[in-house]
Parts: C-alpha cells; structure tokens; sequence
C-alpha cells in the first residue's frame, strides 16, 4: 500500500471571502512556493491542500505585476508542475495530479477499512465523519468506530471529528486497511468552555444521530452537575423538562416508550432524583446516539425514541484521572492502560452530595420533614484489542437514587383540629454486566456479538395519616400504598455489516431479550414497619421472551439522496400467547443545495411492555408490565418530515412536522385508578391478588400525536443563540375512558420552549442563560359537584385531563471558566437555577379538610432559586503535560 | 512487577482525596477573595436563599364550567313514574351550588304506546305522572328543558325479572370461624338471549338501614359480607364486581342459553350475628334486582365513588360516574325487585 498524506495550510477559521483574492509581492522578487501559500492563508485565511509528492514547494515563483492574485498564481502552478487545482471547496484550495487516460481507465477504485482512534489514547471514534474535497459525506464510522469504503483513487478524502484535526488522504495502490488517528486540537490550545448551544450538535440527523460529546462535557445543568439528558431535553421534539421530571418525553410518547441502552444493552432509567443528574458521567461517555425519527432497523422493542449510551475504552497509552465537586455530587474517574496498546480500562464513579446539605436546610426552611435525597453511579469498562482483528470489551454498571420526603397540614375551627401528614419514598436501582465483541471478518464485513445482564428495581411508596382531634376523642386514619417492579433481563445481539461499493451498508441481524416480570401492588389500612420486600414477599416473575431478526440498507444515490430503509419481524412468546409485528423503517435525507436540505422518515415499531403510571395527579408510581394474552403489543406508525436551512440569515433553522398514531396502549380503569381509601380490613390488600390480576383493571385504547417543531442555532462573535420550540398535541382515546371521547395525554405539552444564549468573555470565561418553558401537564380534577337520587353529593370531573398544572418555566444562569495549568485542567462552573424563584409544580392533590369543611388544592413543589458551584480538576501525567511558555 | 507504564509517580498522579479538597479550598478561596465583597456576600446570601415553602394551596379557576341540568329516575313497576331535576354547582365558586329546579318542562314518551305527556312538579325537583306506572320491556324516552341549560334527553326501559328458584341456607366453618353459606338458583324469564344484568344484596329486615325502600342505598351492607361467592360451583365472582354492600352480574346467557335456564350462586358470609344460637335477632333478606344495563353501570359506579371517596389522596384520579342522560348527568333506568328470606 502507499498513501499520500497531504499537508494542510490553515492559520485561523475559516471566513467566506473573494474567490480571486491577491497578495502583494514586490516585482522581480523570488519567492517560494510555499511562501506563497504561507502569504495567501495569512492574509485571506485560505487553506491549500497538497501532497507533498505532488508540489514542489522549493520551486521559485516571480511575479510579474505588485499584486499577485490567486487564479494567475495556480495558473503559473499547473503549468510549471503539470498539476491540476480545484477551488470548488473555497477557500480550502485542492492540488493533486491527474492520471492519464490509460489509468482511469484501469481499475480506479480500491478500499479502505479500519478504525477511527484518537491518537493519543487510541479510543475509537464514533461517528467520525469521511467526506471528499467536494463536502460530499462518504461515510461516518459505526458505533465501533469502524469505516469501510469502496473510494476513487487519488482523490482525497478527509477525516473529520469535532474537537480534532482533520486529517486528509490520497488513497492509492491496493486495497488495504487503514487505521486513522487523529489528534485532539485541545492537545495545544487552552480548552475554551463552549455554551450549550447545541449548535452542529446532531450530525447527519436522521442518518446517524451522534452527539458532540464535548458540547456534552460542558453542559453544566442542575446544581452545577454536568448532565447530558439536560443537552438531550433541549433538542426541539423532547420536552425541555418539568419539577421532577426524570423520563423522556419525546414527541408525545411516554417514557416507557424510548429504547434507553448502555453498551448495546437496554436498561429501564437513565435520570437520577426529579431529574436532578442522570447516570450518564461525563468522563464515562463515548458517545451517545439519539433518533427521534429515522430509527434504523437494528433498533427495536420501544415505539419512540433510542438512546444508545457507548462508554469509553479507556486511555491505552497513559493514565488519566479526573474529579470534581459539585452542590449535587462528587465524582473520580480513572482511566489508562493495563497492557500498553492493547488492554485499557476505564472506572467511574459518582456519589451524591445533595442530600447533606438540602436535607438540613430543607427541614428548616420548607414544609418538608425528612427531606431525602441520594444517587450514586458506578461503572467499570475493560477493552482489550485481542488482535488487529478482534477487540472485546467487559463492562458493568451499577446505580440507583432514593428520593422521600414527608410533609403535613393542620387545621383548626375552635376546638376540632385536623392533621393530615403523608410519607412518600421513591428509590430504584440498576445492575448490568456486559460482553462486546467484534471482529472484521475482511475488509468487507464487521461482526458484532453483545451478551448483556441486568436487573432493575423500582418502588414507590406512600403512607398517610388523617388525624381528626377534639375534645372527646381522636379518629385516626391510615392508608399504605406500594407499588413495585423487579425486572430481569439476558440479552443476546449478534449482527453482521457488509460494506459494499461506495457509502453503502447492508446489516443483518438476530436479537433475543429474556424478561422475568415482577410488578406489584399494595394497599393497606394500617402502615407497617417493614421493608417492601418483607411486605411483597417471593413473587413469582411472569416470564416473556422477544425476538427479532433485521435487515437494513443504507446507501447513497444519485441526486445527493441518502437512505436508511429496513424491515424488522419482531415476535413475543409469554404464557400461552405469542404476537408478531413488521416494523418497516425507511429514513430519506436529501442535500438538495448546500444550503438545504431535506429529511422524511417513516417508522413502524412495536413494543412488547407498558409502564403504567398513576393517572391521578399525585406522586408518581410507575408499574412495569409485559404483554399478555389480554394486553396487545403497543404498536405505532410514526411519520416525520423537515427541512433544514444554512446560512439563510442565521446560521442553521430546522422546520419540522411529524404525526404518530398508537395503537394497545393502556391505562388504569376509571374505577380503579391508584385510590386512596380508608378501609377496614387491617392486614394488606393486595391490588394484584396474583401476578396477572392486573390486566382486569386496565383499558386499552389508542392515541395520537402530531406537531411542528422549529430549531434555530446562530453564532455572531462572541455571541451565540440556540432556540428550539415544539407546538404538538398528544391525545388518547378509550372505549371505556371519559366516555369515549378523546382527552389528552397526561404529558400532553401543547407549547414547548427552550432557549439559551450564550457569550464567551474570553478564552477562559464565558456566560450562559437558558430558558425554559413548557405547558403544565393535563390532569383529572373533580370540581362538578350534584345529587344522586339518594340525595348524596357526589363530585365528577369535567372529563379527563381536562386540567391543567400551571407552566413550568425557569431561567438559569451559569458562569464558566477554564484553564490549562501545566499539570492539568482547572474547570469552575457557578450557576443559579431558577432565577426568578418560580415554584413549578411537582404535584397537586385534592384533599377535603372535614374542621373547614371545604375542599382544597395543594400543589407541592421541588426546586425553588438554587445556586451551584462545580470545581473540576483533570490530572495529566507528567509526560503528557505542556510547557504553556513553548 | 509493574504493569504498563504503572509506578508511584502515576500512581502519586492518581488523585487523591486530601489534595483535591485542598486544591478546591484554594481556588474557591481565590476567587471569592478576589471578587468585590458585595458580590461576596451577595454570594453567600443566595446560597442560603430557599424559599420558606415548597408546597402551597393554589386557587383552581374553572374557566369554562357550565353548570348541567342532572336527571335521576330509578323506575320500577311497583311505583309511579318520579324524576328528579336539579343542577350540577362549582366546588370552586361557592355562589354556585346544587340546586333543585322545579320549573323544568319534562317530557315523558312512552315508545309502546307512543304517547308523551308532560310531568308535574311536586317541589324538590321531583315530577310526576300521576297515574303512569311503568311498564316491563317498554322503551322510555325522557326530555327536560331549562332556560339557560343545555336540553337534556335519556332512555331507558325496565327488563324482565327473574325468579328466584330456589334458597338453602347451611352454617360453615370459614378460616375466621363460622359462616352462614347461602346457595341460591336464578331462573330467567326472558326468552331472548340478550345479556341479563343482575345486582343482589342480603341485608337484615330488623335494622333501620334494612328497611331503606330504596334498594339501592348503599348503607345496608353486613360486615364482612361476600367471602367467596362462586357461580356454578367452579367460578369466583371477580372482585371488581364484589363490592361493599351488593354484588353485581352480568349474565351474558352464552348463546345457548335459554328461558328457564338457571344459574347457582354460594355465598359465604361471615358475620357473629349470623351464628347459629343468634338468629333469632337476624332476619336476613336476599334481594335480587334484575337493573337495566345503565343503572348496572351507573349502580356499580357510584358504590365504587362511595368506597373511594377521595378524602386527601395524592394518588386519586376522579372516579367517572356513569351516566346516560345526554347533555348532562344523572339516570334513567329500570328494575325489578325479588326478595326471598333466608
């Protein structure tokens, strides 16, 4: 093989100017070659790329006239050097040498395969981008970081990825593999501390939803907690977060609905506390690949979205350490080599640290008793490049959070006094083990095969006493509900990527998940001491199994079309009953001008779980269930079109449409919601007498979604603006619900706002505000009040979720600073969040005070005015560190 | 042995936690020391700025409430035809309450017959037909009309009744001691296969609340009533359809069924007052209404509303009511009533 590596000329950004610039040279001068490049990149920041093979540099230049413009210079060139130019990337300026006739005509394509790495710590780069001197995208490295093309010879091709140099190729010879390492440009230069402006965030969306994981790295969010899900929440189509919000709600979809994996291996929860972190660590992160549309075929079991979370390798070359200190957490990381070159490791973990100081100063300012608040996350990731063919990877994670409070009202009229106080506690946690290995079979086909198992553990309880005081006596309630879901989950995904001519990939696959279901739920009169599981005792689990097989094409046509098209056969087995969907995938994205482009996709999933939540307004209680005989699959058609423009008055606006259409959802009967009622049995009535009870007090119907969304980012000096808005409505309608008639989704958000602006003082400082706004969620509330015939009151609804919480809406504003220290990296972020100290709702609930006698509204809030202060520290070793005086 | 590139100076490059909470106290100390000391302060003052209260009663604005006109007849041959008009109130607006009205214009049609008449107001929002009593499988159509409400319209007939073939008590010893089980058969009259729907009680006749003449109150049930109810010897009445005081059925009839054909019930009921050397202060009723399908649905709702009174739940959706009065609320359904004494 032989390659030609060309050099590039580039002194600053790159700025749209004259096609013809010129550069004064005094006449009858001799001046080199390459100083005349030197002289054009200075003054007209133009960029000349050029193998050295090809130019000769030495080669002196006399300009005939003062001013020597650059069409005369590249003529002089060709003719002297017999080589050709191309300026149709202006200003980057292509030389190469054209073959003669009898070449080109000769075999002209050859291929290149390999991995994508950083040079320096040799982490394969996901999402990568190949492109030739005309922009035209030639293909993005998988998720492995992999590449595989089929490229005309002698034709350079580059190799870009956010944060490095971009690195250029002539490829010519035989066909061969070709590792590429590139090099960070943070290496050199001071680390500035970019804003949030998720600006180029996602790449080739629709293609391949990749996110800039140092945008990601410098998102500061709640307390000062660098939190992906909050870039995540900002993007239009998502909503930007509500009090205590911790799933996602993407395009009217429920949470349950998203394909959350880490490691190619799907979990159930990925936010922490109301949404206070998630268990994404920064320094854990790879990559993280989002589709809210467009969904690739190899992806399925959820009807909305995919998260797909890559976690580094580790450093194969030296040692990195980094920790921190936030309002919300405390958290180290660790990486570096085992075997130099070949095996490394990568350790994280994370401890919360809210709870020391929330809870005291909670318990003496707020209404809250015992407020607590805890998460912890820590995971574990062993590469090892067994050969130059095959590399395995074994990783584990484990993490959960804990969040209760308890709070109380009184009243009094004379001598009756009422006390009404409740308890409510939500924990869960996560562990999974996990196996990935890969291996190019040639350099046409990569094999994956991921082994993965987890469990998770959610549980919610609530315990409430009514106390009603006089002078005679004291009558005292009590209630306890519990709700709980264990899941265990194997998996096994074993796929297969075939490379052929040019950008195109064939993949196919086999996935198999095993679920053992435990969902439960209690109530009972009197409040116990034990524990939940004491209370549950041995469940057995309802076990299910999912299959699917996938085909997906993706390729490049003519007229500068990109597609992704597939089918899915998914197919479920539980007890005695079994259901199987096609799931076509089809995602079209055409660059019909360099400035536009345009992006249609259609999606049919299907889903073999359901979360039911507690419809009522009150605290949340979320209850994981698998299809049965008597509940369907979910199943949804999703529709998505949208246009993007560049550098039409600002930098980049996306318009967006998209429309879905559900079908087996469920929801909890009308008459047996999640209730709260005093009874006289006093040992626990089981909700669930046995573990498919369940599916008698469910309804199932159907819903829709649809709405515009609108995306503008625009960078202007120093400034920099991003705001995305999603105008939707998300609507359910049952059978046997509100009549029949059509009610909106609870997490129906008709107006979705969020907006950040941010300006970088200098290299080290910079600013950001970001703000947040979104419609209060719809909810049920019987405010109707008439007589039966036997003469009782009795209170109705106006229909279901015809409510609605009031907005939720905050401004947060952040200060950041950075700097490369000889040793290492300094990063301080202060915040304040919620500005404007706007209590948004967490919660409402209706309670009648019998001493008033009147019925009344409590809404409970979370997060009042929060200042943050996050202290980063990142070690360098001492052969890694820079001499800032060089 | 070393490991890679692994020796003390990395490992004195690994952080270590006395450093790093040195080093933060060092740059957190210099740049408060370097910042204005009204901004320091001002600093410290909102780290302590939480508000005094996180939760708060909030005002509810039902902006677009319309009160409804609700109409209540529970019709049965043995009685006159009664309906009862009034109007839905605002629980957030006091000045707005429920209200009987007793200058509607209620219109009674009869789809035998083909009459209609209009019902007299007898004050507390009840209106009568006088000399109308109604009739078995006869389809009723009513219309209320009120100035400033929406007109509101129901059907409803009553079905035919069944018989209750046969009774036989027995004492049993439960888990929780003695119970008196009750077996009992139902004949049904009708001779098309339509879906019967049935609600029974047992109450005692000796008891205030037993002599309620409405057989739908809900105050008559005996404690711990309805342990194990089967049907046919095999199936368990599911519990959503056992509730406080009655127990409610629906006989689908299975396409084969016919006339005559008879269902069996057992019943257990655990009660001391039922033991065998007590009975003489127990007289025990088994009532059985043969109900149309909406006052079914609107009989089991409202019990339910009645067990779940939400009286402080943050857990609780509203509870629907059934209703088949259009426009408003209410119903307008048809019975008939068996008693046996056991």
């Amino acid at each position: 093989m032989s390659l030609t590596i060309l050099t590039t000329i580039s002194l600053a950004p790159l700025i749209g100017q004259t096609s013809n610039p010129s550069v004064t040279i005094k006449k009858a001068t001799t001046i080199s070659v390459d100083d005349v490049f030197k002289l054009f990149a200075n003054e007209h920041q133009l960029v000349f790329s050029y193998s050295p093979d090809v130019v000769m540099v030495y080669e002196t230049f006399s300009p005939t006239r003062k001013k020597t413009d650059l069409t005369s210079f590249l003529e002089w060139l060709s003719v002297t050097q017999e080589i050709s130019y191309t300026t149709a990337s202006y200003p980057r300026i292509l030389i190469y040498r054209e073959q003669d006739d009898e070449t080109i005509f000769q075999n002209n394509r050859i291929r290149r395969y390999g991995y994508v790495q950083d040079k320096l710590s040799k982490e394969k780069l996901i999402g990568a981008i190949i492109y030739d001197e005309n922009d035209k995208i030639l293909g993005i490295t998988d998720r492995g970081g992999f590449y595989s093309l089929s490229l005309e010879k002698d034709k350079a091709i580059f190799f870009s990825y956010v944060g490095y140099e971009t690195k250029i190729i002539i490829p010519n010879g035989e066909n061969d593999r070709l590792d590429i390492f590139l090099k960070t440009k943070n290496e050199l230069e001071t680390v500035v501390v970019t804003t949030s402006s998720p600006k180029e965030i996602i790449i080739a969306e629709g293609d391949q939803g990749i996110m800039d994981i140092e945008q990601i790295q410098n998102t500061v969010g709640f307390l000062g907690e660098i939190n992906a899900m909050q870039l995540i929440r900002k993007q239009s189509g998502i909503q930007s977060g509500a009090e205590g919000q911790t799933g996602l709600y993407i395009r009217g979809g429920s949470p349950d609905q998203n394909l959350l994996l880490y490691n190619g291996i799907p979990i159930y929860e990925m936010s922490h506390v109301a949404g206070v972190s998630s268990i994404l660590q920064a320094d854990d992160l790879q990559s993280i690949e989002l589709y809210k549309n467009g969904i690739p075929a190899s992806y399925g079991g959820r009807l909305s979205s995919v998260l797909n979370i890559q976690s580094k390798n580790g450093n194969k070359t030296h040692y990195e350490a980094n920790a921190g200190l936030s309002l919300s957490a405390i958290h180290a990381h660790i990486d570096g080599p085992l075997v130099k070159d070949k095996v490394s490791y990568n350790i994280n973990a994370r401890q919360s640290t809210v709870g020391l100081y929330l809870e005291p100063l909670a318990n003496l300012s707020l209404d809250y008793d015992d407020l607590g608040v805890s998460y912890y996350d820590f995971s574990t990731h062993v590469h090892v490049d067994l050969t130059a063919n095959d590399q395995i990877s074994i990783f584990g994670y484990t993490g959960g959070d804990r969040i209760s409070f308890d709070t109380a009202i009184a009243s009094q009229n004379g001598d009756d006094q009422f006390l009404f106080t409740d308890r409510n506690n939500i924990t869960w946690n996560t562990n999974l083990v996990g196996v990935s290995y890969e291996r190019i079979l040639s350099d046409k086909i990569l094999a994956q095969l991921d082994l993965g198992s987890s469990s998770y553990a959610i549980s919610s309880r609530g315990s409430y006493t009514s106390d009603l005081i006089n002078s005679s006596q004291i009558k005292r309630s009590e209630l306890e509900i519990i709700s709980s879901t264990e899941i265990e989950d194997q998996n096994i995904s074993l796929m297969f990527d075939y490379f052929f001519q040019g950008f195109d990939k064939v993949s196919i696959g086999y996935q198999y998940q095993s679920h053992g279901y435990r969902p439960a739920l209690l109530q009972s009169s009197l409040i116990r001491d034990d524990e939940i599981r004491q209370i549950l005792g041995e469940q057995d689990p309802i076990s299910t199994k999912d299959q699917a097989i996938f085909v997906e094409y993706k390729g490049r046509s003519f007229a500068k079309l990109n597609w992704n098209i597939g089918l899915r056969k998914s197919w479920f087995s539980g007890d005695n009953v079994s259901y199987r969907n096609w799931e076509p995938r089809i995602s079209l994205k055409s660059d019909v001008t360099t400035k536009v482009t345009l992006r249609a996709s259609y999606n049919g999933t299907a889903q073999y779980v359901h979360m039911l939540t507690n419809p009522g307004s009150g605290f949340p209680a979320d209850l994981w269930v698998p299809s049965t005989d008597k509940i369907p699959a979910q199943t949804a058609s999703h529709y998505s079109f949208n246009i993007e423009l560049k550098e039409a008055l600002l930098d980049k606006i996306t318009l967006g449409y998209f429309y879905k259409d559900y079908e087996g959802l469920i929801e909890y009967t009308g008459e047996n919601d999640i209730f709260y009622s005093i009874l006289n049995e006093n040992d626990p009535i089981i909700f669930f007498e046995n573990k498919t009870d369940w599916q008698s007090r469910i309804e199932l119907g159907s819903g829709t979604a649809r709405g515009f969304e609108l995306s503008i980012d625009h960078a202007w000096q120093r400034w920099n603006f991003n705001w995305n808005m999603t105008l939707s409505s998300s609507r359910r309608i049952f059978e046997n619900l509100n009549n029949g008639e059509e009610f909106p989704y609870r997490y129906d958000r008709p107006v979705d706002h969020f907006m950040s602006l941010g300006y970088n003082i200098n290299n080290d400082w910079s600013v950001r505000a970001d703000f947040s706004y979104g419609s209060g969620a719809a909810y049920s509330l019987a405010l109707e009040q008439f007589l039966t015939p036997e003469g009782d009151t009795i209170l109705v609804s106006d229909g279901r979720n015809r409510q609605r919480l009031p907005a939720f809406h905050h401004l947060d504003v952040y200060v950041s600073y950075s700097k490369l220290r000889p040793k290492g990296t300094l990063s301080l972020q202060l915040g304040v969040y919620n500005v404007y100290n706007r209590l948004n709702p967490f919660y409402v609930y209706q309670y009648n005070d019998p001493v008033r006698e009147q019925i009344r509204l409590r809404q409970v809030s979370l997060f009042p005015l929060l200042p943050s202060i996050n202290v980063n520290w990142k070690f360098k070793p001492q052969k890694y560190r820079v001499d800032l005086n060089d | 042995m070393s490991i890679g590139n692994l020796n003390h100076r990395n490992i004195g490059s690994i952080l270590t936690i006395n450093i790093f909470f040195k080093f933060c106290l060092h740059a957190v100390k210099t740049l408060f020391l370097n910042v204005n000391l009204h901004v320091k302060y001002t600093v410290v003052i909102l780290s302590l700025a939480l508000i005094s209260a996180c939760s708060k009663d909030i005002d509810v604005e039902l902006t677009d409430f319309e009160s409804r006109l609700v109409v209540n007849s529970m019709f049965t041959p043995d009685s006159i035809f009664t309906i009862n008009v009034s109007k839905t109130g605002n629980l957030a607006d006091p000045s707005d309450n429920v209200e009987f009205i007793d200058y509607a214009k209620v219109l009674l049609y009869s789809d035998s017959s083909g009459e209609s008449r209009i019902l007299t107001s007898i004050g507390d929002g009840n209106y009568i037909a006088s000399t109308l009593y109604p009739e078995v499988n006869v389809l009723y159509s009513v219309e209320v009309e009120v100035a400033g409400f929406k007109t509101v319209t129901a059907h409803g007939k009553i079905p035919n009744p069944v018989v209750i073939s046969s009774v036989d008590t027995a004492m049993i010893f439960e888990s929780r001691g003695e119970a008196l089980q009750v077996d009992f058969d139902i004949e049904s009259t009708n001779e098309s296969d339509d879906t019967e729907y049935y609600i029974w009680d047992i109450f005692d006749a000796n008891t205030v609340k037993g002599n309620n003449p409405n057989p739908f109150a809900q105050d008559a049930w005996i404690e711990n009533a309805w342990l194990n109810t089967t049907f046919s010897d095999t199936d368990f009445i599911s519990d959503s359809d056992q509730l406080q005081s009655k127990i409610y059925y629906q006989n689908d009839k299975g396409g084969d069924v016919i006339q005559g054909s008879v269902l069996s019930f057992e019943q257990d009921i655990f009660n001391s007052s039922a033991d065998s050397s007590d009975q003489d202060s127990v007289r025990l009723m088994l009532r059985l209404l043969t109900v149309s399908p909406e006052l079914y649905e609107y009989s089991k709702s409202i019990e339910l509303y009645n067990i779940n009174r939400n009286i402080g739940s943050n857990q609780s959706t509203p509870l629907e009511i059934y209703s088949n009065v259009e426009n408003g609320l209410g119903i307008f359904g048809g019975y008939n009533q068996t008693l046996k004494e056991l």
